[in-house]
């Protein structure tokens, strides 16, 4: 049979009904990352064949995980040298989710050192490339995650964002990526970048595949207390419902993107208002000063969650950091320092209070916002620091 | 805000803040490109920010407690809590002598 391009649903019915086993899939996509990883740098650590049968929704389907979920018993590094020895004896909540449900992890996927950046070159561990061109990068931070999927080396993948980073690398390659709500999926286990706002999520080769996991990987963790206690509605049945919907579209989104990008996006809009959803224009803060905000408010964070490493309990010692941790966490220590607190930190969480206040207000004109992924298709490898402060680099 | 200059002793005090040695180099080329960072941050002064409260949370969640006596079924071992340390001893963690 045929399995290239199978979405992870369909993959499922097959070994539901019994018309190809989940061996049998786990054998090619373990020959198809033999023959494609090298090239593609897709994996950190690569998949092993997994011989015991597994039972539940996923029917021992291969689920690769963005390098910086804990794993039992396989190495994690958040594609850092401080953690190139490091074998978590835990698994993450969202790994333990797929496990439970069925799901076998295949590998660890590259992504930028401790997801600080948004093309994966900033792994330890080398770029990935984009499986479209590989003289571009896949993106990132979730670069692995996204290039997996969008070579077929594994049907489905999970990845996690920050600011982008599994929206921007799945835009870049082509594939569906869904950030989730904060609080909505459980973060214990994901090795800490901006603790408010990290968020685990799936990338897929189809909506209704990011559905299936989200349902598996979503609700309520004691492990995890900023995770929301409301339930989660089933994602799934959500996309059988006919609904029309009143979308936001923001000019000041819009007019970031390239000539390209804003073509595209203004004939899905048309689709849609053909399809009978009414569009609407709304007006948010300028995001020039989300970028402020966020850069003020993820390194102060970084500079704290990387305090841990000390090579003591784990890992090696922060001789090991890369430039841009370095670089990060520097920034966060001035921001957090005495004299400056007020000037950079306070000032930024209160415009992060404006910037909620705003959605919230918008939020009561229309259903959801429409806007750009990113402002251009996918960069260049080592294009990125040409573009310190453009919108091009909105993400991480 | 006027623009941000960082004296080689301002770095060095990040530097010890952050736990990091970084060589001569590492530190010129991060200076420049902190003072460019802070300069962009400045665009934050043209907002009103007066009487608006900090967004320490962004979920408005309570805090959440384990119940006194509940078992913590994902609780680490003394064994694996230590696996990964390079220098353990008699079941604990052997750091460098602070004081």
């Amino acid at each position: 049979m045929k399995i290239l391009g199978k979405s992870l649903s369909t993959l499922i019915n097959l070994v539901k009904t019994k018309q190809i086993s989940a061996h049998e899939i786990s054998e090619y996509f373990i020959k198809r990352v033999k023959r494609h990883n090298k090239e593609l740098n897709v994996f950190v650590t690569e998949p092993e064949r997994h011989e015991k049968k597994q039972e539940g929704l996923l029917e021992g389907l291969p689920i690769p995980f963005k390098d910086n979920f804990c794993t039992k018993d396989i190495r994690t590094t958040a594609a850092s040298q401080v953690l190139d020895n490091f074998i978590p004896p835990y698994d993450a909540t969202v790994v333990k989710k797929i496990k439970d449900a069925g799901g076998v992890v295949f590998g660890k996927t590259n992504m930028d050192a401790w997801a600080h950046g948004s093309s994966t070159e900033t792994s330890d561990y080398g770029p990935t490339k984009n499986p479209h061109d590989h003289s571009r990068v896949a993106g990132g931070s979730s670069g692995g995650s996204a290039a997996v999927v969008a070579s077929y080396l594994a049907p489905a993948a999970i990845g996690s964002e920050t600011a982008g980073s599994i929206r921007q690398p799945a835009a870049w390659c082509g594939v569906v990526g869904l950030k989730p709500t904060y609080g909505r999926v459980s973060r214990y286990g994901v090795i800490a970048m901006g603790s408010s706002f990290d968020c685990p999520g799936p990338l897929t080769s189809t909506v209704e595949d990011a559905a299936l996991l989200l349902n598996i990987i979503a609700g309520n963790d004691p492990y995890d207390a900023t995770t929301s206690s409301q339930e989660p509605v089933d994602f799934r049945q959500e996309l059988e419902k006919k609904k029309k919907f009143k979308i936001g579209i923001s000019e000041d989104y819009m007019e970031l993107a390239d000539p390209d990008t804003k073509s595209r996006l203004t004939q899905c809009i048309n689709t849609l208002s053909q399809m009978g959803h009414e569009i609407k224009t709304v007006k948010l803060i300028d995001p020039k000063y989300s970028i402020s905000v966020y850069t003020i408010l993820q390194r102060a964070e970084v500079s704290s969650n990387l305090g841990r490493y000390d090579g003591i309990r784990y890992g090696n010692d922060r001789s090991k950091f890369g430039e841009e941790a370095k670089r990060r966490v520097m920034l966060g220590s001035y921001v957090l320092s005495h004299g400056y607190y007020d000037a950079y930190y306070k000032k930024a969480q209160k415009i992060r209070r404006l910037i909620i206040e705003d959605f919230k207000k918008t939020f009561n004109d229309v259903d959801l916002i429409l806007s750009p992924t990113t402002p251009s298709t996918a960069l260049k490898l080592g294009d990125f620091e040409k573009y310190p402060f453009s919108a091009k680099r909105l993400t991480y | 805000m006027a623009k941000k200059i960082l004296s080689p002793a301002d770095v060095d005090k990040l530097a010890k803040l952050s736990n990091l040695l970084l060589s001569d180099d590492e530190k010129t080329k991060m200076t420049k490109q902190l003072e460019e960072t802070l300069d962009y941050m400045n665009n934050l002064d043209e907002l009103d920010t007066k009487n608006v409260e900090t967004a320490h949370s962004v979920t408005n969640i309570q805090n959440a407690y384990f119940s006194d006596g509940e078992v913590n079924e994902r609780a680490l071992s003394q064994q694996n809590t230590l696996k990964n340390s390079k220098v353990a001893k008699n079941g604990y963690f052997v750091v460098d002598k602070i004081i």
